[in-house]
């Protein structure tokens, strides 16, 4: 399977199949139909998408208020904003698939990769001592965490790209 | 308790975030060497979590926000 993100001098060159250009398509319109009914100030209603907008504050509830209503509608638009950029980006390659990205969508990319891994992987609760390997026996749940283990695949190239 | 630097910024392990991806994101938000990001990470594997800066609370609130922005699980607290 081809890289499909690599370094390029100080650029990252990607470089995505047909296949991984309609998954990650389809992936980024879920995330942001979902990012959409994330409201400016109000605890995050689906579940999945809680990990992308922690409490930051532990052990004051009254304070982690006050701080998600003051950062969680910049916070949601600024994924928003990333995903939009890599749905663009997906819509403009060549036939190819391959072309070079400029820091900022290099950027987006990684963000959006790991905001789908986050929703993913809290949706299947993984933990530490998870083995992606070991087939649990729900057909559902296997090809989920295979997908799961692909974005991972996918942003360790990417991330491997931007800190070369 | 430090009176000039009393909060301090954390972040927490979790399952999901890929370690070359934490270290990542301390050298941009922080501007950290890859020294020191890296780590900082391996505190937050080994450990459960580190303080990745230190400072005025409003400080520490707009790295919260930043390190959420990138998906660290991210909170401030009293040193």
């Amino acid at each position: 399977m081809a890289r499909p993100f690599s370094r390029r001098d100080d650029r990252v060159e990607l470089r995505f199949s047909a296949n991984e250009i309609a998954l990650l398509r389809d992936l980024t319109s879920d995330l942001v139909t979902r990012l959409g009914e994330v409201s400016d100030a109000e605890p995050v209603a689906d579940a999945s998408l809680r990990r992308l907008f922690p409490d930051g504050y532990n052990d004051d509830p009254a304070a982690a208020a006050e701080l998600r209503s003051l950062i969680q509608d910049d916070l949601r638009d600024g994924k928003l904003a990333s995903a939009r950029t890599v749905l663009e980006t997906l819509a403009e390659l060549p036939p190819s698939g391959r072309r070079l990205l400029d820091p900022d969508q290099a950027k987006c990319f990684v963000g959006t990769l790991n905001d789908m891994r986050l929703a993913w992987g809290t949706a299947l609760d993984v933990t530490e001592e998870f083995d992606l390997g070991t087939p649990t026996g729900d057909e559902a749940v296997d090809s989920a965490l295979e997908l799961y283990a692909y974005l991972g695949w996918m942003q360790e190239c990417l991330v491997d790209s931007l800190i070369d | 308790m430090k009176p000039d630097n009393p909060w301090v910024t954390i972040v927490w392990n979790d399952p999901i975030n890929l370690m070359s991806y934490v270290t990542y994101v301390l050298q941009e938000v922080f501007g950290y060497s890859k020294e020191k990001a890296t780590k900082l990470m391996l505190d937050v594997h080994h450990k459960g979590k580190a303080v990745v800066s230190s400072g005025g609370r409003e400080q520490m609130e707009f790295d919260v926000a930043r390190l959420h922005a990138h998906g660290l699980w991210a909170t401030l607290q009293q040193d």
